[in-house]
């Protein structure tokens, strides 16, 4: 009795601000989510039911889709009643498939890079998670203008780079043609990439979890897959990858949740000649509910669209997960 | 120990929420006016003053400035969270393009705070843009405070460069045409090492809706008269947006998306890298405190077919619906003082904006905002709507698509005309 009375002692103040800080405003944005309100005045709410559901959901069937259509209506089969919000998901999805992959590859080889027996190795560590909690605003610009086509040090690189090539082949008599580096931030194809790009830059947490699953596999298991002459692809394949599986579903559901939460980054770096190519779901939330006339419940019901996807897509990962992750890991 | 424990969960939990504590109060606090206002710190400076005077001569009033920092979407946003949660500034600063989406639920018409004599009083005060920049529906919601117009800036050092390569230049008259702009535009455009890429470009292009002075010039608008139809199409508007999309795509006298760096367009013409921008007085205080001090020239929106026009907008105080009666007397007091010639002359001072008044020529006007007030004369507001916020975003982002190069201007209206807001807003007449 006491020690259930010294639990809640330490519980309740998490419980308040549990119930005023978060349960509060995701049962007030559920409720908000069936009514229109706009104009900056809570007496002003009516009750709409599914309407916003609707608005946002609904697809006209009947529309022929034409070439000059966005492909995401090929997607759909037809034309959405609320186009914006469905060429926000659909970039949301193309950068979270770009960004996911990338970001946790990157991380999983430096996590195999740091997990060496190497003096100083604590200094590495150190240093490639630094990026994970250094990112904000300052980063992002120094990255807008690493960018940039004309002055930016990524196409000083790569034209400097391809001069180097053709130089090369230049002496065996051949040439290459002539080309352009990507106008990164400033193209509608090019933004994501970028924007992917410098996502994976901060993959230090990923990096980290990787490299604390990489450190339970027991050492013996190495050593009987090199008795066995097994190559350092099947050792990785066939025996590091099953034992950190775990690991790796955890940084892929909470990589793709972050990703699909990318706000500051992409509204940072837009710019009106990538024509929507940033227009991420957040970003178009953040337009319906704090750019005027502030569509409050429109943006609770995308909240709640996008909640019930993530839920989702994190119910089939796990279910899927079941085939091919191995849990069986002890130190 | 127990109850210990409670006053210090108690004071911690108080702490942490004193902003919405404190805010509770002041709003029930009705012996002071609460004044909210944005804008850079000079802007800051120039509330200060006025308040200062304000104060001088009514100590018995205490008016307590809020001010935001910033422009536009931070005060704004500010506003917003204000008016949720109850505690809305008694008096704020807002720009005409603001003022539908307040009028219905959060201002108070100044019929209902100010005598019959005093607003005719008032009204008759200022110029008539200003008193019809915030009106809605024939009621006066606000008081302007100040205004500005826009205009070209022309960097005479880029001109010089120019100048160098095409021999002497005629500067532009005050009657100078489209073709004129646009031919001292290619003049001004300069690839000195001849690698393809200029050094020098002659003008920036600019958001679409500071460009709509040349729309009007052209003889182009985007609602009739009584802003019910929607008429940006046919030739008129085809030539204005083709000139728009021109600039940067065909005549390429404008830098495009990223060639500049992330220059912005007052740093890109205070270097020389631009020479010509449209901008409005608020610019003349930079550029006076540049090394371009007396190397600039400020010249009107170039002449069209339909004659010569210039973009106009107002920020003025409006008052909140649910004024405590106890300092309407207060705000009244301040929103008549607003209009004396020692607040005017101080907005002149500022060189940053010009005041509403009509007797302004009898005020001392500093040489740099003496262009912007004479274009007074031609000046002429831009047409607000209910649905003004969500057109701007939509034509914004179709804007980026025919500036890409991939669409035609008629296809660019088209489009724009079947747009949903319009469509069923704004039809065609």
């Amino acid at each position: 009795m006491r020690t259930q009375r010294s639990i809640w002692q330490f519980l309740w103040p998490w419980v308040i601000g549990f119930t005023l800080l978060q349960l509060g405003p995701i049962l007030f944005s559920a409720g908000l989510s069936f009514c229109e309100c706009t104009g900056n005045d809570w007496k002003q709410i009516h009750w709409v039911g599914w309407k916003n559901y609707e608005q946002l959901l609904a697809i006209d069937y009947s529309y022929t889709i034409t070439p000059k259509d966005p492909a995401s209506w090929t997607w759909l089969g037809g034309r959405p009643q609320n186009p914006r919000f469905f060429h926000a998901l659909f970039n949301t999805l193309i950068y979270t498939i770009m960004s996911v992959p990338l970001s946790l590859t990157i991380a999983l080889l430096l996590a195999q890079l740091l997990h060496q027996p190497l003096r100083g190795i604590s200094f590495f560590r150190t240093a490639y998670y630094l990026p994970y909690f250094i990112g904000g605003v300052g980063t992002i610009l120094v990255w807008q203008w690493m960018f940039n086509p004309e002055t930016g040090w990524i196409n000083l690189s790569l034209i400097t780079g391809y001069k180097m090539i053709g130089q090369a082949i230049g002496w065996l008599g051949f040439s290459l043609p002539e080309w352009q580096p990507p106008r990164w931030l400033y193209d509608p194809l090019w933004c994501k990439p970028a924007l992917a790009l410098m996502d994976s830059w901060s993959c230090g947490g990923a990096m980290l979890i990787f490299l604390a699953a990489l450190c339970l596999v027991p050492r013996h298991l190495y050593d009987a897959a090199r008795l066995e002459g097994a190559g350092r692809w099947t050792t990785f394949r066939q025996i590091t990858l099953p034992l950190i599986s775990p690991a790796l579903l955890f940084n892929i559901i909470t990589a793709t949740i972050t990703a699909t939460r990318t706000f500051s980054d992409a509204f940072l770096l837009q710019h009106w000649s990538q024509q929507d190519g940033l227009l991420l779901i957040m970003i178009y939330l953040y337009e319906q509910a704090f750019e005027l006339p502030n569509h409050w419940g429109y943006a609770s019901a995308i909240t709640w669209i996008l909640a019930a996807m993530l839920l989702l897509f994190s119910i089939v990962s796990l279910l899927l997960s079941r085939r091919w992750i191995y849990y069986e890991v002890r130190g | 120990m127990r109850w210990l424990k409670l006053s210090t969960a108690l004071l911690l939990t108080s702490w942490l929420f004193q902003e919405l504590l404190l805010s509770r109060f002041q709003s029930f606090d009705t012996s002071t006016i609460r004044l909210a206002f944005y804008g850079n710190y000079q802007d800051y400076q120039t509330w200060q003053v006025i308040l200062q005077l304000f104060h001088a001569q009514h100590p018995e009033i205490k008016i307590i400035p809020e001010y935001t920092p910033g422009f536009g979407g931070e005060y704004e946003g500010r506003l917003q969270r204000q008016i949720l949660a109850g505690n809305t500034p008694d008096l704020f600063l807002l720009q005409d393009e603001s003022l539908p989406y307040y009028v219905d639920n959060h201002l108070l018409p100044l019929n209902k705070l100010l005598t019959p004599e005093d607003l005719e009083i008032l009204t008759q005060a200022w110029v008539t843009t200003a008193r019809e920049s915030l009106r809605w529906d024939d009621v006066q919601y606000g008081v302007p405070v100040s205004g500005g117009c826009l205009l070209i800036y022309l960097n005479l050092q880029a001109l010089q460069q120019a100048e160098q390569i095409h021999g002497p230049l005629r500067l532009p008259t005050d009657e100078w045409t489209i073709e004129q702009f646009l031919q001292l535009a290619r003049q001004l455009t300069l690839d000195k090492d001849g690698d393809g890429r200029c050094e020098q470009f002659g003008f920036w292009h600019p958001w679409w809706g500071y460009f709509q002075s040349f729309f009007w010039s052209i003889g182009a608008d985007l609602f009739d008269a009584s802003r019910s139809h929607w008429v940006m199409n046919g030739p008129a508007a085809e030539q204005a947006w083709q000139l728009y999309q021109d600039l940067l795509c065909v005549e390429k006298v404008c830098p495009a998306p990223g060639e500049l760096g992330q220059m912005r367009q007052d740093i890109a013409f205070l270097s020389g890298r631009v020479a010509m921008v449209i901008n409005g007085p608020w610019f003349i205080p930079l550029v006076e405190n540049s090394s371009l001090k007396g190397q600039y020239r400020v010249m009107p929106i170039p002449r069209g077919p339909g004659g010569r026009w210039t973009r106009l907008t107002w920020d003025g105080l409006v008052v909140r619906k649910d004024l405590p009666e106890q300092i309407q007397q207060e705000a009244r007091t301040f929103l008549l003082f607003l209009n004396s010639s020692d607040v005017q002359q101080v907005i002149l001072n500022s060189q940053r904006f010009f005041p509403p008044g009509n007797t302004i020529g009898k005020l001392t006007v500093a040489p740099p905002l003496q262009p912007f007030i004479e274009a007074l004369a031609y000046a002429r507001l831009h047409q607000i709507t209910p649905h003004w916020k969500d057109i701007n975003k939509l034509i914004s982002r179709r804007v980026s698509t025919l500036l890409s190069g991939k669409q035609s201007v008629a296809e660019f209206l088209n489009e724009l005309a079947n747009e949903p807001v319009i469509r069923q807003n704004y039809p065609a007449p």
